[in-house]
């Protein structure tokens, strides 16, 4: 197993774990926790005044950083990243703070540069474009 | 047993896992295979433990192929950049500036700001450098505060007499404790009496410190007790320091103050908490209003509150001190900002706003001290045991900490004879020629109020068969 | 980063909870034990989403307990070393600034801040740029990357830094 002080997110050193694993966007978080809420809500009645605190943290998180609201939407972005060739990490690091430029995506997924993975500028500026239009249509 | 084959629907899980395959169009795992665990040997089971293992993960999406040969690429260069750090403090065992685990078990916690922060000696002197111009610069500097008897007084509500019963009605609200100066507070099973003058108190000292709370009372006592002083938390924002936060067990110490000890007043009743500062320390006049508290430190009479009667708010302990620290505040920021120095040759003249790091304010508390009982000469009459240097007696060294000169003999310059007996010869002779004849609490009460006192206030009686 | 990912947990269950809703009774307290803790490997456990699998329980020698190995999705919360993550400040003060992301903790100390913002004191606290058009106090929204993490029984802590590009405030409360 990797050892903490070798992981690396901007490497997408992640260890066996998570290397595989299937990442959620805040956004996405935001619809399975907020449905969770309601059934907890449904299931224990007018009994619970209030949510298990990790629970109700992470609910508050993904509300305030969600980049996408409408479940369309939210879909339809994993749906055009997926075009791209980009690991779990990358997909739901792009969505989740949804840059503007090219620079900035390299910035914030410094991974895209890795050579020989096909990501030239041009191919991100076309994502971030795609990005752009769901959202401006959301 | 089985229950694996019998579905049951009606489980409310079952409708989240449809929902979670059509809302996130996940790769179904049900091509997972299917475990038919009957006792996998190496899955330890203990009731107790937390332990789980993972099995393995639900997605059947693969990373696009080319990646993992990077990650091998990737991996043998790593760890080539490795810079020197001195880690000068840590945050759940990590170093706040390179994130490596660092075990530096020597550093100062500053649990009160967060449970996981420790800062080393170096970085605390760097943030106190950096801060102290800047506060410097502000006109600020830096008080400790005590809680209890000194801003204000909690009981146990289990300790009030049968005389405090009436206080139950006069209670004030907790909604908006801003107004209030008396609260009961049911979580700690207490009543807390806030000093009179404490209001106005904060808001002028605020002006002129960065203020901190520090308490002998526990962590949750001690935030309760700020909310109702501070309920804007304007004055002392995360400055809130109690007993589980000191280095040393019955003892307060600066050393998790972040200001510089020649810049830091400290308000307190309990001079043997400060056993490394006595210098910064304005002792206080303790603040006895329920009967427990007398009670607690030997005193017998009434209580304020039994007496329905409180400190005097004008008067009082704390608009008393407000005026010293006033008066300390202006002596450290504009006594002589412009120094003149004569060489010999040339007059400089010396700007002292750089010098004002170089200030202490230890200094000038002493220096406005001085000036309390300042021109005063007092001989001392059966004050002290005659066996003893009265030289070292507290009282003689109060009185001269107070800027008076004492002595054991009567000669005309004298101009207080303090006694505890009007019949002794040095108290007749003070009588004769028209000195003030005082008792001790003359001074004892001056070093309270940092003001000399009318003598006729103290007056000697005169002792019963001597 | 949030996870979808599939646990397994054995639940000991007294054969007095079991029937008809013995089901049901396994997965709440499946819940009830597993949501909200932490663990290094996987990081917080958020919400349990779904029962993959329940396999046959064992008996336990001498408890009467029956043992049921269930297989569970949930949402899991890990943040790694390297991730550039978006936080909500939480307190300001000399050493720098605490952010949460969700049940997280980040720390940003004052030597990973721009060394262009001074910290200001007062009833708010913050760090300013000199010509004061950035700012950082308490609510603020901050884009970070994480580069340290360390998880004990109940909590997670990272170290945080904004002192690079494209980090810092993406939205200041007092502008907002």
């Amino acid at each position: 197993m990797l050892r903490a002080e070798d992981e690396d997110a901007s490497e997408l050193k992640l260890g066996d774990d998570f290397l595989k694993a299937k990442c959620l966007m805040n956004s996405e978080v935001a619809i399975l926790l907020e449905h969770r809420c309601d059934q907890m809500k449904h299931m224990s009645g007018e009994s619970m005044h209030q949510l298990p605190q990790v629970l109700e943290k992470s609910l508050q998180y993904v509300k305030r950083f969600s980049r996408f609201t409408n479940q369309g939407s939210v879909k339809q972005v994993r749906e055009v990243l997926s075009r791209y060739q980009l690991a779990e990490f990358e997909l739901a690091v792009i969505g989740n703070l949804c840059p503007e430029t090219v620079e900035e995506a390299k910035a914030v997924v410094p991974s895209l540069k890795t050579k020989g993975r096909g990501h030239d500028d041009e191919a991100i500026d076309r994502l971030l474009n795609d990005l752009m239009m769901i959202k401006k249509f959301e | 047993m089985s229950i694996a084959d019998s579905p049951l629907h009606s489980s409310s899980s079952d409708d989240f896992v449809g929902f979670l395959e059509s809302a996130l169009d996940s790769g179904s795992p049900g091509s997972s295979p299917d475990e038919e665990a009957d006792d996998d040997s190496d899955i330890e089971i203990d009731s107790n433990s937390a332990k789980r293992r993972k099995v393995e993960f639900g997605s059947t999406e693969e990373i696009p192929g080319s990646t993992s040969e990077v990650f091998v690429e990737e991996l043998s260069e790593a760890s080539t950049k490795e810079d020197i750090c001195t880690h000068p403090g840590s945050f759940g065992d990590m170093c706040i500036v390179c994130g490596q685990p660092v075990d530096d078990k020597s550093s100062v916690i500053f649990g009160y700001i967060h449970k996981g922060l420790r800062l080393n000696n170096d970085e605390i002197d760097r943030l106190r450098k950096t801060d102290i111009k800047k506060s410097l610069r502000h006109k600020k500097l830096y008080l400790v505060l005590d809680l209890d008897h000194t801003l204000l007084n909690s009981t146990h509500l289990n300790h009030m007499s049968a005389e405090e019963e009436y206080l139950h009605s006069q209670i004030d609200s907790l909604q908006d404790v801003s107004k209030g100066s008396l609260f009961r507070v049911d979580i700690m099973h207490m009543m807390t009496k806030l000093r009179p003058f404490v209001r106005t108190f904060l808001k002028e000292a605020s002006e002129m410190f960065e203020m901190y709370i520090y308490t002998m009372g526990e962590r949750a006592y001690a935030l309760e007790m700020a909310r109702l002083l501070d309920p804007r938390k304007e004055y002392f924002g995360d400055r809130v320091i109690s007993r589980d936060d000191g280095t040393q067990k019955h003892q307060k110490g600066l050393d998790i103050v972040l200001g510089q000890d020649n810049a830091v007043v400290i308000l307190d009743d309990t001079e043997n908490a400060w056993t490394k500062h006595k210098d910064n320390l304005i002792l206080m006049e303790r603040y006895h209003f329920f009967s427990s508290s007398c009670k607690q430190f030997g005193f017998r009479c009434k209580s304020l509150s039994e007496l329905r009667s409180d400190e005097s708010e004008p008067e009082g302990a704390l608009a008393t001190v407000l005026e010293v620290l006033k008066r300390v505040h202006n002596m450290f920021f504009h006594a002589s900002n412009t120094l003149c120095l004569y060489d010999g040759k040339k007059l400089h003249f010396l700007c002292l706003e750089d010098n004002l790091v170089e200030r202490d304010v230890r200094q000038v508390l002493k220096t406005v001290k001085k000036d309390v009982l300042k021109g005063c000469k007092i001989v001392f009459s059966h004050e002290f045991p005659s066996n003893v240097d009265a030289e070292n007696q507290p009282l003689w060294k109060m009185a001269e900490q107070l800027g008076a000169s004492c002595s054991t003999q009567v000669d005309p310059s004298v101009t207080h004879v303090v006694s505890g007996d009007a019949g002794t010869e040095k108290s007749k002779w003070a009588v004769k020629e028209k000195k003030f004849l005082v008792n001790k609490q003359w001074i004892e009460a001056a070093n309270y109020m940092w003001q000399k006192q009318a003598e006729e206030k103290f007056p000697v009686k005169q002792m019963k068969a001597t | 980063m949030f996870f979808h990912i599939v646990l397994e947990r054995n639940m000991q269950l007294h054969p007095r909870h079991f029937g008809r809703n013995l089901r049901e009774n396994l997965v709440s307290k499946l819940m009830k034990d597993v949501e909200g803790t932490c663990s290094g490997q996987h990081g917080f456990v958020v919400a349990i989403t779904g029962i993959e699998n329940i396999g046959k329980g064992m008996i336990r020698d001498g408890t009467g307990f029956v043992s049921f190995p269930m297989k569970y999705q949930c949402v899991v919360f890990r943040p790694f070393k390297g991730e550039i993550l978006e936080a909500v400040v939480t307190m300001v003060n000399k050493m720098g600034f605490f952010a949460e992301a969700g049940p997280v903790q980040i720390f940003v100390s004052n030597h990973l801040i721009p060394d262009d913002m001074e910290f200001q004191t007062g009833d708010m606290p913050n760090y300013t740029t000199s010509d004061g058009s950035v700012k950082i106090q308490k609510d603020s929204e901050v884009r970070l990357k994480i580069i340290g993490t360390r998880v004990d029984a109940t909590e997670i802590f990272c170290i945080g830094t904004i002192k690079d590009d494209f980090l810092g405030v993406i939205n200041d409360p007092t502008t907002a």
